[in-house]
């Protein structure tokens, strides 16, 4: 048989297998859309993930410091307070990540108590509740959710800065991406909310960095009927607790058209309410509900790794809204990259924080010691003891290339895959050499005297 | 896009202000060529998609040990290899059965996975199937992925003449596989 070293002469080798030829250069995989596009994205995202997560976390102080100060621009006693909030959150969470084993339910309460509120407030002025608790966790909430959005504009702000800076290792951390398309989806419900009543102009204020602005505490006492901002895991329905002669009094218009004094809110959104006296524009409250879900996180009960291996871990859930928590990493993000791990068991926590949700979860992994018992002597005479050049622990890494030599340095095996079935056949007794390339990711090379004895 | 050489990119590589640049190269000329080659073993797109990312996480992590003595394109190829079949040996493990039935595991993805082609064409990757498994990684290179043989060889480690036959004795079983019933 003529073989040919030329790729183009590659149909003239088929050219006896009419059926191969036949079918040369059909692709039957398909893959979605853009996919390789995502796909450079998604490896430069893990690797922002592994290399700059201290970085990034330093990057997001610097956020909302930009964000802080670009506010004080605006209203500087705002600015203070954002500042103060930002460490009301800090508290809120890291007290609750304290506990979250033992109390998860520190912020569960809140939300108890803010639901419990809906229901049966009595007075419709949210500044009249003598709950000291409740209003606590009434500005909780609206904080935690108005530094999170001033923090995710100033990100846009801050994108094109970084940009010009063309700090390479800031170039490979991408978060922003997803921040902006965040941004954008948020925009497109206030949009959306805000188009309904397009004809009167006091609800055109669609710009994102209305945002920050509507979490001031003196704009949200100003609701006279609507709670302040809140952010909750699922849906719920709201009333409005008019007395009757505010009801004959006062006309009320939402900015989702739904009317009357009870309706459910099922999705992230500006709710806008107007009351009208007499025709006559009185008054407006505005309310910032997002709704995250709840995290649930997946992770296998164990995972057995060598420990030459790494382990990539996803939560399985991908929510900007979603803080991460690894036990056993630095990273916040939903997936991490565990590697060069010492030989032991392991038992990791991923604790996942939305607004109002703490998730744990955890897993086990065993890293193994898959080192290598290689044998100076074989006794191939088929006693079934020794009679192969067995390796244990070879099958840990596969298309690992063996080569025996004689003490002349006469090749007399070689195998790009040893699978542990060199038995010496037809040498003679005496020293050899083995090289031994291990397919791991540093190409191992290994090399010793064989001693066969017959 | 110019295209650019193993060696520009391994210098762009090998600075540390032009190290991103030079990834991002090399990502993009290798990417598609790497998956296929994963997706060609695995066959599943998502575990094909998870085990390219792993490969390009690994490339970028080692790429200070890569001491030159063989080329670029081998030694990511190697890893991919590598990835791919470490891949299956998980795969196998966590399904618990022995190493040399994953063939069989693959074959129903044949008939589930994201293939387009007709009855000949399954029939095409499930006679692959019945390879050993590196007369499986040849052909698959030679056959869809038109690498030459001299590639080939760099990347397996194996010389240009036992590739060749085994790519030839690859060739005669699909051939058969296809032609019987």
């Amino acid at each position: 048989m003529k073989y040919s070293n030329n790729k183009s002469d590659m149909e003239s080798d088929l050219s006896n297998f009419p059926k191969l030829y036949q079918l040369k250069g059909v692709n039957t995989f398909t893959t979605p859309n853009s996919y390789f596009d995502q796909l450079e994205s998604d490896v430069l995202n893990k690797l922002a993930n592994n290399r700059t997560t201290i970085k990034t976390n330093l990057w997001r102080k610097y956020a909302f410091y930009v964000a802080a100060a670009s506010i004080v621009a605006v209203v500087s006693v705002l600015g203070f307070y954002l500042f103060d909030s930002k460490q009301h959150q800090n508290e809120l969470i890291s007290s609750n990540t304290e506990q979250n084993h033992s109390k998860p339910k520190l912020i569960d309460n809140s939300t108890a108590n803010y639901q419990e509120k809906l229901k049966t407030e009595s007075s419709p002025n949210a500044d009249q509740i003598k709950n000291e608790d409740s209003i606590l966790n009434f500005k909780s909430h609206s904080l935690v959710l108005s530094n999170r959005n001033a923090i995710e504009m100033s990100k846009i702000q801050i994108i094109n800065e970084k940009y010009t800076t063309v700090d390479l290792k800031e170039v490979l951390t991408p978060p922003f991406n997803k921040t902006s398309r965040n941004s954008n989806e948020q925009n497109a419900i206030v949009a959306n909310n805000v188009n309904v009543l397009s004809s009167n102009t006091n609800f055109i204020d669609q710009h994102i960095g209305a945002y920050p602005s509507l979490a001031k505490p003196n704009e949200s006492s100003k609701n006279r009927f609507l709670p302040t901002d809140t952010c909750v895991n699922d849906y719920f329905s709201y009333q409005l607790k008019l007395s009757e002669s505010e009801l004959k009094t006062y006309k009320y218009v939402w900015n989702n058209l739904q009317g009357g004094n009870s309706f459910s809110i099922h999705r992230s959104g500006k709710y806008i309410l107007q009351y009208f006296l007499e025709d006559r524009l009185i008054g407006t409250d505005t309310m910032l509900v997002s709704i995250v879900s709840k995290p649930k996180p997946v992770l296998k009960d164990h995972y057995e790794i060598c420990s030459h291996e790494s382990l990539l871990l996803s939560s399985k859930t991908n929510n900007p809204n979603y803080q991460y928590r690894w036990s056993l990493s630095t990273s916040t993000k939903s997936e991490i990259l565990l590697s060069d791990l010492e030989v032991g068991n392991y038992k990791l926590i991923l604790d996942v924080f939305s607004c109002v949700d703490t998730v744990s979860v955890q897993t086990f992994i065993s890293v193994n010691d898959c080192k290598l018992k290689i044998p100076n002597v074989i006794t191939p005479n088929g006693d079934g003891f020794n009679d192969a050049f067995t390796i244990q622990g070879i099958e840990n890494y596969p298309l690992s290339s063996l080569t025996i030599l004689d003490r002349n340095g006469k090749i007399l095996y070689n195998t790009l895959d040893y699978q542990n079935d060199w038995k010496a056949d037809n040498l003679p007794a005496g020293t050899y050499f083995y090289s031994l390339k291990l397919n791991d990711s540093k190409q191992t090379e290994k090399g010793g005297i064989l001693t066969i004895i017959r | 896009m110019p295209i650019y050489s193993d060696n520009d990119i391994l210098d762009l590589c090998r600075s540390s202000h032009t190290r991103e640049r030079g990834f991002r190269i090399l990502l993009s000329q290798y990417r598609e060529r790497i998956y296929w080659h994963i997706r060609r073993i695995l066959y599943d797109h998502e575990e094909a998609n998870d085990v390219t990312q792993e490969v390009f996480v690994k490339v970028w992590k080692y790429l200070d040990d890569f001491r030159g003595d063989s080329k670029l394109f081998s030694w990511i190829y190697r890893i991919a290899t590598n990835e791919s079949l470490n891949h299956l040996k998980k795969l196998q493990r966590k399904n618990n059965i022995p190493y040399d039935q994953v063939a069989f595991l693959l074959e129903s993805r044949i008939d589930n996975t994201q293939i387009d082609g007709d009855e000949i064409e399954r029939k095409l990757h499930k006679a692959v199937l019945q390879l050993p498994e590196k007369q499986r990684l040849v052909f698959n290179m030679k056959y869809f992925d038109d690498l030459k043989y001299r590639e080939i060889a760099e990347i397996l480690d194996i010389t240009e003449g036992s590739l060749k036959a085994s790519f030839h004795y690859a060739v005669k079983k699909v051939e058969d596989y296809l032609a019987g019933d």
